[in-house]
């Protein structure tokens, strides 16, 4: 380390540091091989769009078949259909919304603004499944049981009521279970990064601010 | 943009700043597999952000930032990066005429460089691999979007740092 005594030097040692980017198999340069690769990434983000434009038409197509497939003509139960669906609308909306979507972060700003994008970004993610998602499982609980009043039913009080309750809880245990699994995917996935963004905000922010 | 006009800026940018951009993901992460992984994600997010470049700032300003942000966003447990599998191996940029005893000697001491700045805090790894590059406060403090007085102070810091962790006192 005797040489290594000046920044100046250090610079010069660091300088030597650097990406061998031949391909030994095939001798191109990773350049022309990047962009290549980056042609079939595109191709499969647009693949990835379309299977989601898929799936969402699927829905849609399932709930007429439910339609259907019950013969539902009342009016009660096309209320709860209506409010189920749009509860469903309204939240998915909200969700693509405040989605972490890493290609909506602007990665040509500074840092500053790039981190306290992204905390933004993040936190906002985290949000999507606090009161959005209880008012979003309520609203869906209550469309369900006004659905079911509209079905044309013979059984006694106690059998509907049963069926109100059973379906209820069902559903708000399915959703307690999905919001556990959520819980587990935040605190895998986006509180360590948060962590480590807010401490870089802190750090560049106390720099500003000394 | 069109395509080919992308493909053409592109390959200006890795041509001209790929080294640089290495070293800074060496600089922040030092394991070889996690190097390789960032700078693979800095040029596919330099690629996808190509549409925003204006001209308004110069292009190592710009590339820079991707590469800072990108780096800062970068965690080895959270994968929110899809991967495009590429293969390529790092290298020391040495002079042929040097004998190997010397280059050995010289990687020894890039390596244990690159050890002292890995003990550094993240953002500060970022910020000396910068200064190590040879930019400007000014430059840096554009990347990084703080005042280049506070850059100053900072890189000053960070360098008294690194001094100590290499083993001696600092030379300014």
């Amino acid at each position: 380390m005797e040489t290594m005594n000046n920044f100046a030097e250090l610079q010069k040692l660091w300088s030597r540091k650097g990406v061998d980017d031949t391909i030994a198999s095939t001798g191109e340069s990773f350049s022309d091989s990047l962009v290549e690769r980056l042609r079939s990434f595109e191709t499969n983000q647009n693949r990835i769009n379309r299977f989601k434009l898929v799936v969402v038409v699927s829905i849609c197509i399932s709930i007429i078949y439910t339609l259907i497939l019950f013969k539902v003509d009342s009016l009660v139960s096309f209320l709860g259909l209506a409010v189920m669906l749009a509860s469903i609308l309204a939240f998915m909306l909200y969700y693509f919304k405040h989605q972490f979507n890493i290609n909506r972060l602007d990665f040509t700003s500074n840092s500053y603004k790039f981190v306290n994008m992204a905390i933004g970004m993040l936190n906002r993610q985290i949000a999507i499944f606090r009161r959005p998602f209880v008012y979003f499982i309520l609203t869906i609980i209550l469309g369900f049981n006004i659905f079911c009043l509209g079905i044309p039913n013979n059984s006694g009080f106690l059998e509907i009521a049963y069926l109100h309750i059973a379906s209820s809880v069902f559903i708000a245990l399915s959703a307690y279970l999905g919001l556990k699994i959520r819980e587990w995917r935040t605190k895998r996935e986006i509180a360590p990064l948060l962590e480590e963004l807010n401490s870089v905000m802190n750090n560049l922010a106390s720099e500003q601010n000394d | 943009m069109d395509f080919k006009v992308r493909e053409r800026l592109f390959s200006e940018i890795y041509d001209t700043y790929r080294h640089r951009i290495y070293r800074l993901c060496y600089a922040y992460i030092y394991q070889k597999e996690e190097v390789d992984d960032l700078f693979q994600e800095i040029m596919i997010n330099i690629w996808n952000s190509l549409d925003r470049f204006r001209g308004d700032s110069n292009v190592s300003t710009w590339a820079y930032r991707v590469a800072i942000n990108t780096a800062m966003l970068y965690n080895r447990k959270t994968r929110f990066f899809s991967k495009v599998k590429t293969q390529f191996s790092d290298s020391c940029l040495c002079d042929f005429q040097e004998s190997t005893e010397n280059k050995l000697e010289k990687e020894r001491q890039l390596d244990r460089m690159a050890q002292c700045i890995s003990q550094l805090e993240k953002q500060d790894r970022l910020i000396i691999s910068l200064s190590l590059e040879g930019l400007s406060y000014n430059e840096i403090s554009e990347i990084v979007g703080i005042t280049p007085s506070h850059v100053g102070v900072k890189i000053n810091r960070i360098k008294k740092q690194l001094f100590t962790l290499l083993g001696h006192g600092n030379d300014e």
